[in-house]
């Protein structure tokens, strides 16, 4: 009884989440965009950038709904079969729900933006990656990744056959830095096809709003696969607790850069000069 | 914002249409020397054109001395090809000056010529302006 009813909250929230994706972009929440990037969205081009900025979320959001779900695998098992679920129990289904919202980030990126057609206009403005996110974050994910690497390698495999899944942690480091370089990528080699300096902005903004949500997502991905290949290599300590402790850091990390962080490619941009 | 815009109905192919509209805009100096020109790959995906037919465009600014194309920093705007747009913007203000007291006169443009040629050939000695003068 107790399963099926965690099941149903599981599935609540679950619908929860995807309502959240497909309803929850208010024009208070496109108000708040606007002015985290410093574009004006006039009323002309109001319902362009909505869409855009729509189909984004939903696709993110949908996408850490299946997360979700494939990290509750051991939970939908228990009910199935109660001496298999812990099969399902092990480092990939953990990690599944932030696995998923950064490939879902991604393919936001890639799968829904269209050419603008019959574009034959340019602005002669150079795009570089670093206009449109803090390069810091880009260090950090790289850096997980000979962490977790080595963290593999120097510690012991865990008792019990869950040694088998250590590879988990170093290979979601490379996922979340190849997601990174291939978003970024994307996102500054889409052609632009903005023809006023209003356009322009937009455009600018949408490119550092999909790579926040791709770069937000691989930290946290990176530091908590990092942060449990560290855990295992070490004897249980007070530093255990702080790893422990910077799992919630790297979550609370993932939701500033990707929604919150003040980010004005202008001002970046001008660095370059 | 500077853009450059091809027409794909004009007989001129579009890297003499993207050479002309780069020149002009270093010429004038709305492309300021030092600027890096977006990379042939970024243009050629926003015009929607072929990355050779950029990089042609690209190449023929080269030629003509206006940019630079470096493997690191990308296509940088020269400095020189400012200076000598501001050298030739010096010499047709001297000239407009020099034809509208000509005017009042009433003297014909091949008195007006012949009279520069003496005056240039009496000076001694000759001391032509460089390009620095004029900044």
């Amino acid at each position: 009884m107790g399963d099926w009813l965690f099941l149903v909250v599981l599935w609540s929230f679950t619908a929860g989440v995807v309502l959240m994706g497909l309803f929850g972009l208010t024009d208070r929440r496109v108000n708040q965009w606007s002015i985290r990037f410093g574009v004006l969205v006039e009323d002309s081009i109001r319902p362009q950038v909505r869409q855009r900025l729509w189909r984004a979320r939903a696709i993110r959001w949908i996408a850490f709904a299946i997360g979700l779900n494939v990290g509750m695998l051991p939970m939908y098992w228990n009910v199935i079969d109660a001496e298999r679920a812990g099969d399902f129990a092990n480092d990939l289904t953990s990690i599944a729900p932030v696995g998923a919202a950064v490939l879902g980030s991604l393919f936001a990126e890639i799968a829904l933006v269209q050419r603008p057609r019959g574009s034959l206009v340019a602005a002669t403005t150079t795009r570089r990656w670093s206009d449109y996110i803090d390069r810091f974050w880009l260090v950090f994910i790289a850096g997980c990744v000979p962490v977790a690497a080595i963290a593999t390698w120097v510690g012991p495999a865990s008792p019990g056959g869950g040694g088998r899944w250590l590879w988990v942690a170093p290979v979601m480091c490379v996922v979340a830095l190849a997601a990174v370089t291939i978003g970024i990528r994307v996102v500054v080699d889409r052609p632009a096809g903005a023809d006023s300096d209003r356009m322009l902005r937009i455009d600018d903004a949408l490119r550092a709003d999909g790579i926040h949500h791709i770069v937000g997502g691989a930290v946290a991905l990176a530091g908590l696969s990092a942060a449990q290949a560290v855990n295992r290599a070490i004897p249980p300590s007070l530093l255990t607790v702080v790893l422990a402790l910077l799992n919630l850091v790297f979550l609370a990390v993932w939701i500033t850069i990707a929604t919150s962080s003040r980010w004005n490619v202008d001002a970046a941009r001008l660095q370059h000069r | 914002m500077i853009t450059v815009a091809i027409d794909a109905a004009s007989p001129v192919p579009p890297f003499e249409q993207l050479r002309q509209q780069l020149e002009r805009h270093i010429r004038n100096g709305t492309l300021r020397a030092g600027e890096q020109l977006p990379t042939v790959r970024q243009l050629a995906r926003d015009l929607g054109l072929a990355k050779n037919t950029v990089a042609r465009g690209y190449q023929a600014l080269e030629r003509d001395g206006l940019v630079v194309g470096d493997r690191r920093r990308g296509t940088i705007v020269l400095e020189q090809a400012q200076q000598v747009s501001e050298h030739d913007d010096a010499i047709a203000s001297a000239a407009h000056r020099y034809l509208s007291a000509l005017e009042e006169l009433g003297v014909s443009i091949d008195d007006a010529i012949d009279a520069v040629r003496t005056a240039f050939t009496q000076r001694t000695p000759l001391n032509p302006p460089t390009h620095g003068d004029t900044q």
